[in-house]
């Protein structure tokens, strides 16, 4: 599988800490929600380096805070302390508010649960939309990048129907389309098998198994432990923390 | 780059004596496990420019089948959709699925029950889509239309927040900017505020009635909720299927042989 396209997209804001395997290096991630009841700290000074090429699979309880962490790797929302460095980049210091959205289409891709689609657009201009903050392609060019990303996921036929004429697992598919539609480096994808039936969902996670054989990072929150299997490390969190690795349970027993 | 051939489908009439949308003994039957299952029974209405229109039915009733008939995003059985958004009269029911997405952006805005905003982009950003992709206003000028925007539903101080972080009616506020985003003549909306309080949802009808009274938009909103029908310029109750009844006598939305099939 080639989904690569020859053109640069490294951040010039390179930060010293990061390791060039690393493309996710968390250190100290704490995040305080406050509410009428008083404050919740979800996440509890998590750190976590995660390199290129990995399959990671993040699974924990409803509350667990894997999405809140998963927020926080996006941007979607910001840590209350500690340091997230992304591809080389401090996404809270290193990137201002105005170009967040352009530094976020060129490096990370997002998948949800609910596919996220907007349901008033055809599946082709679902995926075209993803390269409107990113800055990469020409207008002219979109329909075609799209068309290859749909290609990709074995949705061509598809590409003039709404979602809502599609199967939910030909929703999850073209929202993966979308999310590679600038090229991302990183997928994160929340609980995305979450809302399919198991024929749909091994077709999901075949699909980023063979993203991560071509070189993307993979990181998928979930709340399913069967799929852990399928990925090439685990993690697990509980009220907030990092409580297992499968990579250094590895380097413990020296099988990594 | 598509073109869209929107005049292979205009009718050769007058548009000035024609309704804003037409629909003419609309069916829509799906196939289903259990057998074939009619949505709608051959509805016939007309919407003129400038109302308000509340369709209102139960759960099940065929609203939202019936505004997908007017979106286009479902295909019907049988019948005619004629919508005359930009002066001539253009016959969705017959138009191909590409050209029909194009044809949406210009002249349709839909505002869904869940919002449906980009959680992993701001609210100016979400606004700001819709323009790119439609490519009616110039991409340098998208954050200001979409900033005035936000400034018209009174959300213009939240703009680079994510969806996450305001409340469901001010999302909602966002939702309607987004569908005006294009400026298109005609506004649909599936069960707006069937996720708000009754507060914030009185806040989203004030939007839709300064739309329709100083914008000169036209609204069509499906509702279960009767007790909104006062808050319309019309209404048309929905049941099985076919149309019920119409909430005033001097609209034109009856059909002739329909008179006696939808009454007051």
């Amino acid at each position: 599988m080639n989904v690569s396209r020859s053109k640069p997209h490294m951040s010039p804001n390179v930060h010293a800490m990061s390791t060039p395997e690393a493309i996710i290096d968390m250190h100290g991630i704490v995040k305080t929600f406050k509410n009428e009841a008083g404050e919740v700290t979800v996440l509890k000074g998590i750190d976590l380096t995660i390199n290129r090429g990995e399959f990671v699979s993040i699974v924990g309880k409803s509350g667990s805070g894997k999405s809140t962490l998963l927020n926080m790797i996006t941007g979607i929302d910001h840590p209350t302390q500690g340091r997230m460095v992304i591809n080389g980049t401090d996404i809270y210091t290193g990137v201002s508010e105005s170009q967040r959205s352009r530094w976020r289409g060129r490096n990370l891709g997002i998948v949800f649960q609910f596919f996220q689609l907007l349901p008033m657009l055809t599946l082709l201009e679902n995926v075209m939309l993803s390269m409107d903050f990113a800055e990469m392609y020409d207008f002219d060019e979109r329909p075609v990048r799209a068309m290859e990303m749909l290609k990709l996921v074995g949705l061509p036929a598809f590409a003039n129907k709404l979602p809502v004429l599609v199967s939910t697992g030909q929703q999850q598919l073209a929202a993966i389309a979308r999310a590679l539609a600038c090229d991302p480096p990183l997928l994160v994808a929340d609980e995305p098998t979450g809302n399919l039936d198991s024929r749909s969902a091994n077709t999901i996670i075949e699909l980023f198994d063979e993203l991560s054989r071509g070189g993307k990072t993979v990181v998928m929150v979930t709340h399913d432990p069967s799929l852990t299997s399928r990925t090439t490390r685990n993690l697990v969190i509980a009220d907030g923390l990092i409580v297992g690795d499968s990579r250094k349970m590895e380097q413990a027993n020296g099988t990594s | 780059m598509f073109v869209p051939c929107f005049h292979l489908y205009c009718m050769q009439s007058n548009s000035l004596n024609q309704p804003l949308i037409k629909l003419r003994d609309v069916v829509k039957v799906y196939a289903t496990a259990a057998g074939e299952f009619n949505a709608l029974k051959g509805i016939s209405m007309q919407v003129e420019q400038g109302e308000f229109v509340g369709v209102i039915g139960k759960s099940g009733a065929g609203k939202s089948t019936l505004l997908n008939m007017i979106t286009g995003v479902d295909h019907l059985t049988s019948g005619e959709v004629i919508v005359s958004a930009n002066g001539s009269p253009v016959s969705i029911h017959k138009m191909k699925e590409d050209e029909i997405a194009l044809w949406r952006g210009h002249n349709l805005g839909v505002v869904f029950q869940s919002f449906q905003l980009l959680p992993m982009l701001t609210l100016v950003e979400n606004i700001m889509l819709p323009i790119d992709l439609c490519g009616k206003f110039n991409p340098k000028q998208s954050r200001e239309r979409a900033l005035e925007l936000l400034r018209l539903v009174e959300i213009e101080s939240h703009a680079d927040k994510f969806p996450a972080h305001i409340s469901g009616g001010q999302q909602q506020r966002v939702a309607i900017a987004r569908a005006l985003a294009n400026d298109p003549p005609i506004l649909v909306a599936d069960e707006p505020t069937g996720s708000l309080d009754s507060v914030t949802a009185d806040h989203i009808f004030e939007v839709f009635e300064h739309l329709v009274s100083d914008q000169g938009k036209t609204i069509v909103m499906v509702t279960h909720d009767r007790s909104l029908a006062p808050r319309f310029s019309r209404t048309v109750g929905i049941v099985d299927g076919e149309l019920e009844a119409i909430g005033r006598s001097d609209n034109r939305i009856l059909e002739e042989g329909l008179d006696e099939r939808v009454s007051l």
